[in-house]
C-alpha cells in the first residue's frame, strides 16, 4: 500500500470513518473534509495502547512516548490526538525520529513507508526492545513488525505478528487480534482463537 | 334413539336432583376453580418471568455483542462487527440485530431469514427494551472508556401468545385429568354420606309402595347420618306403632258398627213384634160382638204388649244412660235377701210360664250392702231372666250368694240352658251381642240385658263373669262385689222391714189437671177420676190458674209445653199463690233429660214424668208420695214384672 493508493480511498468512506471515530469524545474537531489517511492511521495507533500491553519495565517513565519515523504530517495529526489523553496513565508525547537509536525510549515507533532494508535493519537495531512496531508497508510483518497496515477494498486494515510480540515481549489482546485482517505467528488451536472465531481463517482467505 | 335420550335426560335429572349430584358438581367445581386461580396465578407470574428473563437475557446478549463489537467498530471492521452479529443464528427467537455507528447510520446488521431488515438509519433511538406485541426490541449503546461507539439494536420474539396457548393447553389437560381424579375420588368418599341416605331411601320407598312399615335402615357410625338413621327409625317405629293402632281401632269400629247395625235391624223388629198382637185386640175389641171374655183378652193382650214394649224402651234408655255415664247411683243400706227377692219377684212371671224350678242359697249369716239396690237387683232380675229366656222348659235355675274370706259378695245365677261356646264368652258383655237363639225367637232381645249387667255391676266398683263348660251344658254369671260394700253388721240391726216403705199418711184428693192436648188431659183425667180423685181438667195455663184460685187443689199435673204459659212459668205462678205454696207439683212432659229434671225442679215442681205417663205409675206415686228410694223398691215389691222399669223419678 503506497500513500497514492490511500489517496484513492472514497471520500464518503473516509468520512463515516472519521465520523465514527473521532466526532465527539476525542473533542478534536477535525473537519470532515480534512479527514486524511493519516489520520486515520493515527487513530489506529492511539486505539492500539488499549489492547497492546508492554512490560512493566518499558513504562517506568511518566511519559508514554510514540516515536514516528520520517512523517512528520502524521506524526502531527497523532500528536493533535493524544493531546490531553493519557495512555497507561502516562503524558503521551510524539516526537518525529530519523534515526534508531532515538527510538530507544519510545513504546510505540511508527515506520512510514520507506526502504524495506532501512526498515528491517531499525527493527533489529531495537533489538526485542518492548516497542511496538507499526509499518505501513507490502512486507511490514517480513520486516520484523508487528503491526502493519494495509488497504484491503479501499479500507484501512492491518495485520499483526505474534512473532514480532513475542520477541518484543508485547502482548497484544484477542480483541485486536479479532480485527486484524491477518494474524501471523498462532497457533489455530489457541484458546484465543476460539473466543475470537478464528480470525486466521479469515486472514488466510 | 328418543328413548336413549331421555334416559339421558332423566340420569342428568336426577344427578342435578340428587346429593350425589351436588356433592359431584361441588367437587368438579371446587376442581376446576381451584385450578384454574392456580393456572392464572402461575402463568401471570411465569409471564412476568418470562419478560423479565428475557429483558435481562437480551441484554446480556447486546452487551456481548457491544463489548465483542467495541474493536470491530474502533477499528471500523464491519466484517468482524457482521461476523459477531451472525453468532445470533444460535438464537432463533432474536430476527433481527443491527449495529448502527456513531451518527446512526447502519453499520452492521443480522437479518434472520424472513424478518424484515432494519432500518437504514436510526435516529433519536430510545434506550432499553420496548416490547410491542409480539415483538421486543433492545436498543443499548456501544460505550469505551466513556466515548460513544455507537448503537446496538435486537429485535427479538416476544412470544407472550405462544406461552399462553401452551399453559392453557396445560391447564386443560390439568383440569380434566383432576376433574377425573376427582369424581373417582369423590365417588369413593361421597359413598360415605350418600349410601346411609340412599338406603334410607330405598326403605322409605319400601314402605310407602307396599305399606310395610317392618323395614328399617341400616344404623351408620357416622354421627350426623347416624342421628338422622336412628330418628328416621323411631319415625318409622312410631308410624308402624300407630298404624296398628289404628288398623286396630277400624276394626273395633267396623266391628261395633256392624253390630250396631244388627242392633238397629233388631230394635226394629223388637219394636214392631208387639204392634201386631195390639193391632189385633183392637180389632177384637172394636167388633160389637166381642164378649166380655174376648175384650178382656184384648185388654190383656195390649197391656201385655204395651208392658213389654216399654220394657225394652226402658232397658234402651238405661244402657245409652250408662254409657253416657249419666247414670247415678242412689245408694243406701240394704238387705241382701230384699234384694233377692225383688231380683226374683221380677223374674218369676217368666220362669213360672217356663215352668222352671228355683232354687235360691242365701248367706246363713245376715247381709247388708250400701248399694244402689235398684240397679243391683236390676242386675240380678236380668241375669235370672236371662237364665229363663236361655233355658228350657222345665229347666233348673239357681241362684245363690256367698261370701267368701275377703269379705266379697259373689251372687251366681246358674241354669241347665243351652250353654255358651268358649268363643261367645268375651264379647257376652258387649252391647248388643246376643247369642242366637232360634229356638226361642220370641224371647229374643237387644242383646242389652248383660251389657247393662256388667255396666251396673261396675258402677259399683264389682265384676261379672260368664262361665259355661260348653254348648248345651248349661251356663253360670257370677256377680262379685266388692268387700267395700259389705256392710259389717249385727244381728240386732237387721230386722226386717226398713226396706218397706211406709206408706204416706196424707191422702190428696183434689187434682187439677193442665195440657193444651185435649184428648190426652181427658184420657188422664178419665183414669184419675176413676181411680177416685175429684179432678179438675184445664186446658191452659190461665184456665189452670182459674181453676186453682177456685178449688184449691193438692196436687197438680202440668203439662210443659203449653202456649202463652208454659208448664214452668205455670208451676212458679201457682208456687207463689198461697193456695199453691204446698200442692204437690208434678210436671208432665215428654223431656226426660237431667237438664229438664233440673229446669222443673228450680220451676217448684216436685216431680217429673215423662210422656206417655203409665197411669199406675201415676196413681202410686199420687197414693204415697214418699221419698227415694223406698217408693221405687216398693216397684218390685209390688210384683212389677219389668226387671229395669225406671221409677218416677223425685227430684
Amino acid at each position: 500500500m503506497s500513500r497514492t493508493a490511500a489517496k484513492h480511498v472514497s471520500a464518503a468512506r473516509v468520512l463515516a470513518l472519521a465520523g465514527l471515530l473521532f466526532a465527539s469524545s476525542l473533542a478534536v474537531d477535525v473537519a470532515a473534509e480534512s479527514v486524511s489517511e493519516d489520520s486515520v492511521k493515527a487513530a489506529f495507533i492511539y486505539r492500539f495502547t488499549d489492547y497492546v500491553e508492554w512490560p512493566a519495565p518499558a513504562l517506568q517513565g511518566t511519559q508514554f512516548r510514540i516515536a514516528v519515523l520520517d512523517d512528520a504530517g502524521l506524526a502531527a495529526d497523532l500528536a493533535h490526538i493524544v493531546a490531553g489523553h493519557q495512555i497507561k496513565g502516562r503524558t503521551a508525547q510524539v516526537k518525529v525520529i530519523h534515526r534508531a537509536k532515538e527510538a530507544a525510549d519510545a513504546q510505540i515507533v511508527f515506520l512510514g513507508p520507506g526502504d524495506a532494508e532501512a526498515h528491517r535493519r531499525f527493527i533489529a537495531g531495537l533489538n526485542g526492545q518492548p516497542v511496538l512496531v507499526v509499518t505501513d508497508e507490502d512486507q511490514g510483518l517480513e520486516e520484523g513488525s508487528t503491526v502493519n497496515f494495509m488497504l484491503i477494498d479501499h479500507r484501512l486494515r492491518f495485520e499483526i505478528s505474534l512473532t514480532a510480540a513475542a520477541r518484543s515481549g508485547l502482548r497484544i489482546s484477542s480483541e485486536l487480534l479479532s480485527v486484524a485482517a491477518r494474524v501471523e505467528g498462532r497457533l489455530r488451536s489457541n484458546t484465543d482463537c476460539l473466543r475470537s472465531r478464528c480470525p486466521m481463517t479469515v486472514a488466510t482467505q | 334413539m328418543m328413548s336413549w335420550m331421555r334416559s339421558w335426560s332423566e340420569r342428568l335429572r336426577r344427578l342435578r336432583y340428587s346429593v350425589r349430584g351436588k356433592l359431584v358438581a361441588v367437587v368438579v367445581a371446587t376442581t376446576i376453580i381451584a385450578v384454574l386461580v392456580a393456572g392464572v396465578a402461575m402463568l401471570s407470574h411465569d409471564l412476568t418471568v418470562y419478560r423479565r428473563s428475557w429483558v435481562s437475557d437480551l441484554s446480556t446478549q447486546a452487551n456481548i455483542l457491544a463489548l465483542s463489537t467495541t474493536p470491530a467498530l474502533l477499528f471500523d471492521d464491519r466484517d468482524t462487527a457482521t461476523r459477531n452479529l451472525n453468532a445470533l443464528q444460535a438464537r432463533p427467537e432474536v430476527q433481527v440485530a443491527a449495529i448502527y455507528n456513531r451518527s446512526g447510520a447502519l453499520y452492521a446488521r443480522y437479518v434472520r431469514d424472513g424478518a424484515n431488515p432494519p432500518p437504514r438509519q436510526l435516529s433519536h433511538p430510545t434506550f432499553g427494551p420496548r416490547i410491542a406485541g409480539e415483538r421486543i426490541q433492545l436498543i443499548q449503546p456501544i460505550m469505551q472508556k466513556g466515548e460513544w461507539l455507537g448503537t446496538i439494536s435486537l429485535n427479538a420474539r416476544y412470544d407472550v401468545q405462544g406461552r399462553i396457548n401452551a399453559y392453557f393447553g396445560i391447564f386443560g389437560f390439568v383440569i380434566v385429568l383432576s376433574v377425573l381424579v376427582s369424581l373417582v375420588l369423590s365417588a369413593v368418599l361421597q359413598r360415605v354420606i350418600t349410601d346411609p341416605l340412599d338406603a334410607m331411601a330405598d326403605v322409605a320407598r319400601q314402605v310407602v309402595e307396599r305399606e310395610d312399615y317392618t323395614p328399617r335402615a341400616e344404623p351408620s357410625k357416622d354421627i350426623e347420618i347416624g342421628l338422622v338413621v336412628a330418628a328416621f327409625n323411631r319415625m318409622l317405629d312410631e308410624v308402624q306403632h300407630r298404624t296398628i293402632a289404628l288398623k286396630q281401632t277400624q276394626e273395633a269400629l267396623r266391628e261395633a258398627d256392624r253390630r250396631k247395625d244388627e242392633f238397629l235391624a233388631t230394635l226394629a223388629h223388637e219394636l214392631r213384634n208387639p204392634l201386631a198382637p195390639i193391632r189385633h185386640a183392637v180389632k177384637l175389641l172394636e167388633l160389637p160382638a166381642a164378649d166380655e171374655r174376648q175384650r178382656q183378652w184384648g185388654r190383656d193382650v195390649i197391656a201385655r204388649q204395651v208392658q213389654r214394649m216399654a220394657l225394652l224402651l226402658d232397658d234402651l234408655l238405661e244402657v245409652s244412660r250408662i254409657t253416657r255415664g249419666r247414670l247415678e247411683l242412689k245408694k243406701t243400706q240394704v238387705d241382701l235377701p230384699s234384694l233377692i227377692a225383688a231380683a226374683v219377684e221380677t223374674a218369676r212371671p217368666l220362669m213360672e210360664s217356663k215352668q222352671h224350678r228355683l232354687e235360691t242359697r242365701l248367706p246363713a249369716e245376715p247381709v247388708r250392702l250400701q248399694v244402689d239396690p235398684l240397679r243391683i237387683s236390676q242386675a240380678l232380675s236380668n241375669l235370672l231372666t236371662n237364665a229363663a229366656k236361655y233355658t228350657d222348659v222345665g229347666g233348673r235355675i239357681a241362684l245363690t250368694a256367698a261370701l267368701d274370706d275377703e269379705h266379697q259378695l259373689a251372687s251366681s245365677v246358674a241354669d241347665s240352658g243351652i250353654g255358651l261356646s268358649p268363643q261367645a264368652i268375651p264379647r257376652l258383655f258387649e252391647m248388643f251381642s246376643q247369642v242366637a237363639s232360634p229356638v226361642d225367637r220370641a224371647e229374643g232381645g237387644l242383646g242389652i240385658g248383660l251389657a247393662l249387667v256388667k255396666g251396673l255391676v261396675e258402677m259399683h266398683g264389682g265384676t261379672v263373669e260368664a262361665y259355661s263348660a260348653g254348648l248345651g251344658c248349661g251356663s253360670r254369671f257370677t256377680i262379685r262385689l266388692p268387700a267395700s260394700v259389705v256392710l259389717k253388721t249385727n244381728i240386732a240391726a237387721t230386722a226386717s222391714g226398713e226396706a218397706q216403705p211406709v206408706p204416706h199418711a196424707g191422702h190428696r184428693s183434689r187434682i187439677l189437671l193442665a195440657d193444651d192436648n185435649r184428648d190426652a188431659v181427658d184420657m188422664l183425667a178419665l183414669v184419675l177420676k176413676m181411680a177416685g180423685y175429684e179432678v179438675y181438667a184445664t186446658h191452659s195455663g190461665h184456665e189452670a190458674l182459674d181453676v186453682g184460685a177456685r178449688v184449691r187443689p193438692e196436687v197438680f199435673i202440668l203439662d210443659i209445653g203449653m202456649p202463652e204459659i208454659s208448664g214452668y212459668e205455670l208451676a212458679s205462678r201457682i208456687r207463689r199463690q198461697t193456695w199453691g205454696r204446698d200442692a204437690l207439683l208434678i210436671a208432665l212432659t215428654g223431656w226426660g233429660q237431667r237438664e229438664d229434671k233440673e229446669r222443673s225442679r228450680e220451676a217448684g215442681f216436685d216431680h217429673h214424668l215423662t210422656k206417655p205417663v203409665d197411669p199406675d205409675q201415676l196413681e202410686r206415686l199420687l197414693r204415697d208420695i214418699a221419698p227415694f228410694p223406698t217408693d221405687r223398691l216398693r216397684g218390685t215389691d209390688r210384683g212389677r214384672t219389668g226387671p229395669s222399669r225406671p221409677g218416677p223419678s223425685p227430684l
